[in-house]
C-alpha cells in the first residue's frame, strides 16, 4: 500500500495550487486553482495527467477546496463545467459562500476590463457551486466507505481549512495556506495531534521568520495617517475579501481613536457585500472578535462608505480600498493611473504580488514610470508603502506544525524553489523526516501505514489491563511490565488471526498442556550427628516451605547424600545472582517431583498459582526493608563516620588537657578542674569504646562475607543468620529509639526555652510597662530633666532674628510642657 | 452495557433522562428540569389574589378535563391553594440516588436537557466530561440565564429565604391540600420530595458552562481513548442532536426526539446512525400526543415490508414533507389568528419559547403584517432576546438547507434582522424597560416567556389582557388544563393552544428501524405496547422501563487488535510440528487504547533480554523412546524404566541418566520433570525435550 502525491500545480512555484493524492487507491484532488500571473494555457493545472481519457468522475473520488483564493479555486468551474467532472466537491461554509463572489469578480475583471475570452461563464460558476457540499470544522465526513475527510481551522482567510484525509489506516494532511499566529480578525491554525503518513504543507515563507505584527501595523497606520493629513489620497489595492476586512478593521479602529473624519471608501459593492458574509460567519473568526460580537459586530464599520467613480477626481483626502489586489487589472489599476502622478498620494500594497503584475513592479524597486498592460506609461511619483502583513505562516510556523504533527513524510508545495530547498534540508536534518519538493507534474510515492488486525480474546485483554510487573536486577533493579508477552498470536490458514492468552493456546490448538519442569539438587552441609539427619531435613523443609511459597521439597533415596531439592524453573536456575528475588522464581511456577513422591505435579502447579500470587511481592518488600536497615546500621559504623567521631573526641580531650596545663596558677572558686578532668575522661572512654565496637564489627563482617562467599547456595544458612541478626537488630532499635527520644526531648526543651525568651519576655516586659506606666511621667522625673529657654539677640532697631541662645531656666517649666 | 431510564420525561420541555453504563464508563444522557411542576406556585401578581377569590371559578373550568372533574367531587381547587412562596424547581428524582462523582460522561442532546445540569455540577465531586453541541451550549446558557433573571422577580417579591428546607412543603402535607398539588409535589409514590431544589445562580451557570466541551455536528471526540462520541443532528431544534458512540465492544446509537424534515434546524441525520449494534430509542413524544389511535396499536404498513429492500424508497417515505407542511400550516394559522385579533383591536400574547418556532413565527408574522398593511408592532420581551436573535443569524452551519442557501445568496438566515432595523420588531430585556413604555402601542403582538405562565413578563401581560375578549393568548399544548391558567381565571381572552411536532411519529418507527438496521433495539415498554414489531424479524427488540436497569448482552465479536506492520515483522514465528496449518508467535510491545481501538505498538527494546526468561509453554506428549534417541544424539546416555504410578493406571516412565552426570527424567502424560544437579545436563535435556514438543 502506498500514497502517491501528484503535484499538478504550485510545485516549486506559487499559484494554481492543485495536488492529487492517491491513498490506497482513492484519489483526492486538493485545491483546483489558477495561476494569476500567466495568461496562456499554463494558467490551469494540467488535468490530463490525472486521466488521459478525460473520465474524471472515475479517476477522482472527490475534490476538496481549502479556501476561496483564486490560486486555490480558480480552475474549479473550468474543471467541472468544461472538463466535465461531476463528483463531489467539498468546501467549508465560508468558502462555499464566498468563492462564487471571487470567481465572478475575477471573470468580470478578465472579460469586461481586459477584453479577454471568457474562460467560464456566470452560469458555469453557478452550476459548479451546486455540486459543492459544505462542511464544518472538525466534522468527520465519510465520502465513501473507506475515505474519511475532516477539516481543521487554518486561519489564512475566512473559512480556510486544513484537510485531513484517511483511507483505511493511511492518513494525510493537506494544509492549504495557513497562518500560525492570531490575526486581527482570524485565529491561528488549530489541528489535533494526528498520526500521519504524509503532510503536504505550503511554504510561501520558507526561510523568513517574522516578528510581532504590531510595529508593522503601526507603520501602516502612520503612513496612511500622514498621507491623509497632508491632503493626499491613499489607495489600497486589495482583493475584496480577507485583507480588505483586516485593514479596514484596523483603520476603523484607528479613525475612532484619533477622531479622524477622512472618509474610507470601498470601491465596489462587492466588498460591502463581503462584509455581510463576514457578519454572518462570525463563528469562523478569531476568539477575540467572537467575544466582542455579543455587543457590537466588529464588521459593522462606522466610517466606511461606498465609492463612486466620480470621486476619483474629487478634491480632498480619502482612503480607498480598490479591487483587485496586486494592481493587475480593473478598477484599482484605473485609480492608480490617476493618482500615481501626485507626490501627495500613497499606494499601500498589502500582501504578496505575483510576478508580472504592476504591484510586483512597484514592490520590487522604486520605479519612476510603470508600463501598463495596454502600452501606456504612468509616472509614479506617489509614495509606496508595502504592508508586510501576510496571512501565511513563516518558516518557524511550518517547522512548528511539522514537529507537532511529526508525519512520516513531508511534501512542500506553494513556495519558491530556492527557499523551499533550504527548508527541505532543515526538515530533513532537524526533524529527521524525509521531505520532498516535487515540481509540477512530478509524483512522490511514500509508503502508507497498514495494521494487521487480529481478534483478541477476553482473557488476553483482561490480563493486559492489569499491571504485571516483573523485577530483575542484573546490574541494578529493573522493573518491566510486559503484559503483552503473555499473548500469543495464532494464525490458522484461511482464518482470521487470533490473539489469545498463553494459557488458552492449548485450547485453541486442541492439544493438552505438557509441563516441563526442572528440579534442582543442592547439597546441604549439616554439622551434627547423623542420627537426627531426618529430623534436621524435616526442619529444613518446613522452614523452606514456610518462606518459599509454592515450593515442593522431598527427599530422594536415590542419592548417596541427603539432598534438598529446591524446585526451580530452568530459567530461574540460571538467574541465581538475585538473592533478593530468588524466592519469587521458586514461587512463580512449576514444581519438582521425583520417584518417591507421588504428589501430582499438576496440583502443585495449581497450588503454586494460588499461593504464589501475592507472596512474592511481600517477600521482596520484606527483604528489601531488611537489607536497607542493615545497610543503615553499617553506615553508622562506616570508616569516615567513626574516624570523625574519634577525631572530634580526641580533640576535646586534647583541649581539656591543654587547658588544665595552661591554668595551673589559677585558683578558681569552683572545682572546675575536676569537672574538666571528668569530661576529658568521658571523651577518652567514648573513643575507646567506639574503636572497639568498630573493630569488632569489621571482623565479624569480614568473617560473614567470607562465609557467604563460600556457601552462596546454602539458603538455609542465610536464613539462620538472619534470625540471629534479628535479636541484635532489635536491641539496636531500642537503643536508637531511646537516642531519638532524648534528642527530640532536648530539642523540644531548647525550643521551649528559646520561645519563652524570644516571644514571652518582650510580652511580659510590655505587660509590665502597660501596668506600671499608665500615668505617664511623674512630676519628680520631669524635674530632673534640663530645661531650656529660647532667647534671640536683637541687633539695633531691626527685629531680625539672629542666632539665639538657649538659657537654662527653672522658671518656665509649665510653658515648656505645654509646647 | 446497562441502561437505566431515570425519567421518561414529558414532552418537548422535559426530555427523557437516561443513565448508561458502557465499557465501564457511566454516561448520563440529558439532565432536564421539570418546569411544568412550578405551576403549583402562584405567580407574582399583587392584585389577582383578591380578584380571583371573588369569583367562583368553577364556571370557567374546562368541563372536559377529567382530572379536574375528579377534583370537583373532592374539593374545588382555587387560586389560594397555590403556593405563594419563592418557587423551587423539580429535577429528575432518581438522579439524586446516583453519586455524581461516579459519572464519567454527560451527553446533552438539546438545550432543554441542559437546564438541570448546574444542579449536578454544583456537586463538589462532579468530574465528568460534558459534551454538547456548540449551539446547544449557547442557547441553553441563554435559556438558563433567562430563567435566573425571571426567577429574580420572585426573589424580590418574597424576599431572601435562606432556609435549606422549604416551609411550603410542610404546609402542603396537610389533609385539606388538593390531591393534584400533592401529586405534583410528592410524586405518584410520594417520594419525590428530594428532587425539589432551589434555583441555581448565574455563577453556577458560568461554572457549569466552563466544564462543557462543545462539539460540532459529526465531530468525533474521543473519551479516554476508548469511546468515540459523535453528535448527529436530530432536527428537533437548533443544535439538538442524537448520539453515536463507538467503543471497542461495538457501537451504540441514541435516538432522542427527532424530526425528519425541519424548517429551521438541520434535518434528522439518520444516515450516520445506520448499522449500529445497539439502538436506544428514546423518543417518548408519540406517547404524549393525542394521535395514538383508539385501539392503541399501530401495525406497520404492509407496504413497508417490501419497501425495505429498496432503501431509497424508504428514505423518501421518511423524508416526506407532509409533517413539516402541517407544521407550517399551524404557524400560518397562528399568524392569521393574530392578524385577525389585531384587526379587531385586540393584542396577541405568544408564550411559546421554542426557539425554532419563535424564529419562524417572527418571520412569518412580520411578513404577513407587512403584506396586510396592518400597523401592529411586534414586541419581544426577554432578557436574552437581543443576544439570542443576533446569535441565530451567525450560525448558518446549524440550520436547515433552505437557510444555508440564504447564506450562499448573501441574505441573513432569519428575516428578523431586517425588521428589527426597520423598527417593526422591538426587543426589550424586561417589561419595565423604559423604552418599552415609550414605544408601547396597543394592539400589539408580544412574544414573552415563560410558557409555564408563572415566570417572566407573560404573567403581567396576561393579567392585563385576560378580561379582554378581543385579545388572543397563544399557548403551548397542555398548559391550559389543570393548574396552568388557574391564577388568571376567569379569562375572557381567546385562547389558542397549539401542539407542535416534537418527535418521530409512531408510524414511522418501523420504517426508520428497517433503514437503520441495528442489531438490538431498546424501546420504552409503552412504545412497544402500541406498535407491532412482529414484522421486524431480523432485529431483536428489548423493552426498558423507567427506573429499571436493563442489561444488554454484548453482541459484537471479540474486539480486534491492530498490530503495526513493523512490529509484526519482528515477531518470531513458529510453525507447529504437529499441526501444519497453524503459525503461532508470542507477542511483543505494548497494548494501547487509541481512538477506540486496541493497538499493539513496539515498546521499549530493553524487554529483549528478559524476554527469553519467560516460562515456556509446551503441549503435546513426549514418547520416552524418542526422547532417549534425542538424548543419545547429544551424547547423553540413559536407560528407560517403566513405573506404575500410585493409582496404577498412570504410566510414568523414568529415564535414568548416568553420563556425564547422574540424574533422572520423569516422563508422564501431564509433564516431564528433569532432576539433576548439573545445570549443563539439565539444559541439554531441556533442549532435547523442546525439540520434541511444540511450545511457545
Amino acid at each position: 500500500m502506498a500514497i502517491d502525491c501528484l503535484v499538478l500545480g504550485a510545485g516549486q512555484e506559487i499559484g494554481k495550487s492543485c495536488v492529487v493524492v492517491t491513498i490506497n487507491g482513492k484519489r483526492i484532488m486538493f485545491d483546483c486553482g489558477m495561476h494569476m500571473g500567466c495568461d496562456d494555457h499554463n494558467r490551469y493545472p494540467d488535468f490530463s495527467l490525472v486521466s488521459k481519457s478525460g473520465d474524471f468522475d472515475n479517476a477522482i473520488s472527490c475534490i476538496i477546496i481549502t479556501h476561496f483564493h483564486m490560486d486555490h479555486v480558480g480552475a474549479l468551474p473550468y474543471f467541472t463545467e468544461v472538463c466535465g467532472y461531476n463528483g463531489p466537491i467539498y468546501m467549508s461554509y465560508p468558502t462555499k459562500a464566498l468563492s462564487p463572489l471571487m470567481l465572478e469578480d475575477y471573470r468580470r475583471v478578465m472579460v469586461d476590463r481586459r477584453g479577454e475570452d471568457e474562460l467560464f461563464t456566470t452560469a458555469h460558476i453557478a452550476n459548479c457551486m451546486k455540486k459543492v457540499i459544505a462542511i464544518d470544522l472538525k466534522q468527520t465526513i465519510q465520502v465513501d466507505e473507506d475515505l474519511q475527510i475532516r477539516a481543521y481551522y487554518a486561519g489564512h482567510v475566512l473559512g480556510a481549512v486544513m484537510v485531513y484525509a484517511k483511507v483505511g489506516d493511511a492518513a494525510i494532511v493537506y494544509t492549504g495556506d495557513y497562518n500560525m499566529t492570531t490575526d486581527r480578525h482570524l485565529g491561528a491554525a488549530k489541528i489535533d495531534r494526528l498520526q500521519l503518513d504524509l503532510l503536504i504543507s505550503e511554504s510561501t515563507y520558507a526561510t523568513t521568520i517574522r516578528g510581532s505584527k504590531y510595529p508593522r501595523e503601526r507603520e501602516f497606520l502612520q503612513a496612511v495617517h500622514k498621507c491623509v493629513a497632508g491632503g493626499g489620497k491613499a489607495l489600497i489595492p486589495s482583493f475584496a475579501l480577507g485583507r480588505a476586512q483586516e485593514l479596514c478593521m484596523l483603520l476603523d479602529d484607528y479613525w475612532e481613536r484619533m477622531n479622524i473624519k477622512v472618509p474610507i471608501y470601498f470601491s465596489s459593492g462587492l466588498t460591502i457585500q463581503a462584509n455581510m458574509y463576514y457578519k454572518m460567519l462570525i463563528s469562523w473568526t478569531s476568539q477575540n472578535v467572537k467575544e466582542k460580537h455579543n455587543t457590537h459586530n466588529p464588521f459593522d464599520f462606522k466610517n466606511v462608505k461606498d465609492f463612486d467613480r466620480s470621486l476619483i477626481h474629487a478634491p480632498g483626502p480619502c482612503v480607498l480600498f480598490a479591487t483587485p489586489g496586486m494592481l493587475c487589472a480593473g478598477f484599482s489599476l484605473e485609480v492608480f493611473k490617476h493618482w500615481a502622478p501626485s507626490p501627495l498620494n500613497l499606494v499601500a500594497l498589502p500582501g504578496y504580488s505575483v510576478a508580472g503584475t504592476v504591484g510586483h513592479k512597484l514592490m520590487s524597486g522604486k520605479p519612476t514610470t510603470v508600463d501598463l498592460y495596454n502600452g501606456t506609461k504612468v509616472d509614479v511619483r506617489c509614495k509606496i508603502h508595502q504592508v508586510a502583513f501576510s496571512p501565511h505562516t513563516d518558516a518557524k510556523g511550518i517547522m512548528d506544525l511539522t514537529k507537532f504533527l511529526s508525519p512520516k513524510n513531508v511534501v512542500l508545495v506553494h513556495g519558491e524553489k530556492p527557499s523551499m530547498m533550504i527548508l527541505k534540508d532543515k526538515i530533513t536534518s532537524e526533524l529527521d523526516i524525509p521531505c520532498f519538493v516535487p515540481a509540477n507534474g512530478e509524483t512522490v510515492s511514500v509508503a502508507s501505514t497498514t495494521y494487521i488486525k487480529a481478534n483478541a480474546s477476553d482473557m488476553f485483554l483482561k490480563s493486559c489491563s492489569s499491571p504485571n510487573f516483573k523485577f530483575s536486577n542484573s546490574t541494578q533493579l529493573r522493573v518491566t511490565d510486559q503484559r503483552t508477552a503473555d499473548g500469543v498470536l495464532v494464525i490458522e490458514k484461511s482464518k482470521k488471526a487470533k490473539i489469545v492468552h498463553q494459557d488458552e493456546v492449548s485450547e485453541v490448538l486442541h492439544e493438552k498442556n505438557h509441563v516441563v519442569s526442572l528440579a534442582y539438587c543442592c547439597p546441604v552441609k549439616v554439622k551434627g550427628e547423623s542420627d537426627n539427619d531426618a529430623d534436621l531435613i524435616k526442619q529444613l523443609s518446613e522452614k523452606i516451605l514456610k518462606t518459599v511459597s509454592g515450593a515442593q521439597i522431598h527427599e530422594s533415596e536415590n542419592f548417596v547424600k541427603k539432598k534438598l531439592m529446591s524446585s526451580s524453573d530452568s530459567t530461574a536456575a540460571r538467574d541465581q545472582h538475585a538473592p533478593l528475588l530468588r524466592p519469587r522464581h521458586d514461587g512463580s511456577s512449576s514444581s519438582s517431583s521425583s520417584s518417591s513422591s507421588a504428589r501430582p505435579t499438576a496440583l502443585a502447579v495449581l497450588l503454586g498459582r494460588i499461593t504464589g500470587h501475592r507472596a512474592p511481592s511481600m517477600l521482596v518488600r520484606e527483604t528489601a526493608a531488611r537489607a536497607l536497615e542493615e545497610r543503615r546500621i553499617d553506615w553508622g559504623y562506616s570508616k569516615p563516620v567513626v574516624a570523625a567521631d574519634i577525631l572530634w573526641n580526641a580533640a576535646l580531650v586534647l583541649a581539656s588537657a591543654v587547658m588544665l596545663v595552661g591554668t595551673v596558677e589559677e585558683r578558681p572558686n569552683e572545682p572546675i578542674r575536676v569537672w574538666i578532668c571528668g569530661y576529658g575522661l568521658q571523651c577518652l572512654i567514648h573513643v575507646v569504646l567506639v574503636w572497639s565496637e568498630y573493630w569488632r564489627r569489621n571482623t565479624t563482617r569480614r568473617a560473614r562475607d567470607l562465609e557467604s562467599g563460600d556457601h552462596e547456595d546454602y539458603s538455609v544458612y542465610d536464613y539462620e543468620q538472619d534470625s540471629d541478626n534479628s535479636t541484635t537488630y532489635r536491641l539496636s532499635v531500642i537503643f536508637l529509639a531511646i537516642d531519638v527520644f532524648f534528642a527530640i526531648f532536648c530539642v523540644v526543651l531548647a525550643c521551649l526555652v528559646g520561645i519563652a525568651l524570644c516571644c514571652c519576655l518582650p510580652c511580659i516586659i510590655a505587660l509590665l510597662y502597660a501596668v506600671a506606666g499608665t500615668e505617664g511621667v511623674s512630676e519628680a522625673e520631669l524635674g530632673v530633666l534640663p530645661l531650656y529657654k529660647f532667647k534671640a539677640f536683637h541687633s539695633n532697631e531691626k527685629n531680625i532674628t539672629g542666632p539665639g541662645l538657649l538659657h537654662m531656666s527653672e522658671l518656665i517649666r509649665g510653658w515648656c510642657r505645654a509646647s | 452495557m446497562k441502561l437505566t431510564c431515570l425519567s421518561k420525561g414529558d414532552g418537548f420541555h422535559y426530555p427523557p433522562c437516561h443513565m448508561l453504563n458502557l465499557c465501564g464508563f457511566r454516561i448520563l444522557i440529558d439532565c432536564p428540569l421539570d418546569l411544568s411542576a412550578i405551576k403549583i406556585f402562584s405567580p407574582v401578581i399583587s392584585c389577582v389574589a383578591s380578584e380571583a377569590s371573588k369569583y367562583p371559578s368553577d364556571e370557567s373550568l374546562d368541563a372536559q378535563n377529567p382530572i379536574q372533574k375528579k377534583h370537583k367531587l373532592e374539593r374545588q381547587l382555587t387560586f389560594a391553594d397555590l403556593v405563594c412562596e419563592e418557587p423551587w424547581y423539580k429535577t429528575v428524582k432518581p438522579l439524586h440516588l446516583w453519586d455524581a462523582s461516579f459519572i464519567d460522561i454527560v451527553l446533552i442532546s438539546n438545550p432543554m436537557g441542559l437546564l438541570g445540569l448546574p444542579f449536578l455540577t454544583q456537586n463538589p465531586g462532579f468530574s465528568a466530561k460534558i459534551y454538547m453541541t456548540e449551539a446547544t451550549a449557547k442557547i441553553g446558557q441563554l435559556m438558563m440565564e433567562d430563567l435566573v433573571s425571571m426567577h429574580a422577580e420572585f426573589r424580590c417579591f418574597h424576599g431572601p429565604d435562606n432556609s435549606s428546607f422549604p416551609g411550603w412543603i410542610k404546609n402542603l402535607d396537610r389533609e385539606q391540600v388538593p390531591a393534584l398539588l400533592k401529586k405534583v409535589v410528592f410524586g405518584e409514590s410520594g417520594d419525590d420530595l428530594g428532587s425539589w431544589m432551589r434555583l441555581y445562580s448565574l455563577d453556577d451557570i458560568e461554572s457549569c458552562m466552563k466544564k462543557v466541551q462543545a462539539v460540532k455536528f459529526a465531530e468525533e471526540v474521543c473519551y479516554n481513548g476508548t469511546l468515540i462520541i459523535k453528535a448527529l443532528s436530530s432536527g428537533l431544534d437548533i443544535g439538538a442532536c442524537n448520539w453515536l458512540i463507538n467503543g471497542p465492544n461495538g457501537s451504540l446509537s441514541y435516538v432522542s426526539d427527532s424530526i425528519f424534515v425541519s424548517h429551521h434546524a438541520r434535518n434528522f441525520d439518520f444516515h450516520g446512525l445506520k448499522g449500529t449494534d445497539v439502538l436506544i430509542y428514546s423518543d417518548f413524544s408519540s406517547l404524549q400526543s393525542a394521535e395514538v389511535t383508539e385501539n392503541g396499536c399501530i401495525s406497520p404498513d404492509p407496504d413497508n415490508n417490501y419497501i425495505s429492500t429498496t432503501s431509497s424508497d424508504n428514505k423518501d417515505s421518511l423524508l416526506n414533507t407532509e409533517d413539516s407542511l402541517e407544521e407550517m400550516e399551524k404557524l400560518e394559522f397562528i399568524c392569521s389568528c393574530a392578524a385577525e385579533s389585531a384587526d379587531a383591536g385586540g393584542s396577541t400574547l405568544i408564550t411559546i419559547t421554542r426557539i425554532g418556532i419563535v424564529l419562524q413565527l417572527l418571520e412569518l408574522m412580520s411578513n404577513s403584517l407587512e403584506s396586510s398593511s396592518l400597523k401592529v408592532p411586534i414586541f419581544v420581551i426577554s432578557s436574552v432576546a437581543e443576544e439570542l436573535l443576533a446569535y441565530t443569524n451567525t450560525i448558518p452551519e446549524w440550520l436547515c438547507e433552505q437557510q444555508q442557501e440564504k447564506l450562499i445568496s448573501g441574505e441573513p438566515s432569519f428575516g428578523h434582522l431586517k425588521f428589527i432595523k426597520d423598527k417593526k420588531i422591538h426587543l426589550f430585556p424586561a417589561i419595565h424597560s423604559p423604552n418599552l413604555i415609550t414605544s408601547w402601542q396597543e394592539p400589539c403582538i408580544i412574544f414573552a416567556p415563560h410558557w409555564s405562565l408563572r415566570l417572566g413578563p407573560s404573567v403581567q401581560l396576561l393579567q392585563r389582557w385576560r378580561g379582554d375578549p378581543k385579545s388572543l393568548l397563544v399557548l403551548e399544548d397542555g398548559i391550559s388544563s389543570g393548574l396552568g391558567l388557574l391564577p388568571f381565571r376567569p379569562i375572557a381572552m381567546k385562547i389558542l393552544q397549539c401542539s407542535f411536532l416534537s418527535g418521530i411519529r409512531l408510524q414511522k418507527l418501523p420504517t426508520l428501524l428497517s433503514v437503520l438496521q441495528p442489531k438490538i433495539v431498546l424501546v420504552p415498554d409503552a412504545v412497544n405496547q402500541r406498535i407491532n414489531f412482529a414484522a421486524m424479524k431480523t432485529i431483536s427488540i428489548l423493552n426498558y422501563f423507567e427506573n429499571k436497569t436493563l442489561r444488554v448482552p454484548r453482541i459484537a465479536d471479540n474486539p480486534s487488535v491492530e498490530i503495526t506492520t513493523d512490529l509484526a515483522s519482528k515477531l518470531s514465528w513458529r510453525k507447529l510440528r504437529q499441526r501444519e496449518n497453524f503459525g503461532i508467535a508470542r507477542l511483543k510491545g505494548g497494548l494501547l487504547m487509541e481512538d477506540g481501538k486496541h493497538r499493539l505498538v513496539s515498546g521499549l527494546e530493553q524487554e529483549e533480554s528478559s524476554g527469553k526468561a519467560r516460562p515456556l509453554r509446551h503441549w503435546g506428549s513426549v514418547a520416552p523412546e524418542s526422547l532417549l534417541d534425542a538424548l543419545l544424539k547429544i551424547g547423553i546416555k540413559g536407560s528407560l524404566e517403566q513405573s506404575i504410578g500410585e493409582t496404577g493406571s498412570d504410566d510414568n516412565s523414568i529415564i535414568h541418566i548416568a553420563n556425564p552426570s547422574s540424574g533422572l527424567i520423569e516422563v508422564s502424560e501431564m509433564g516431564t520433570a528433569i532432576i539433576t544437579d548439573d545445570e549443563n545436563v539439565a539444559s541439554q535435556v531441556f533442549q532435547a525435550i523442546d525439540g520434541i514438543l511444540d511450545g511457545i
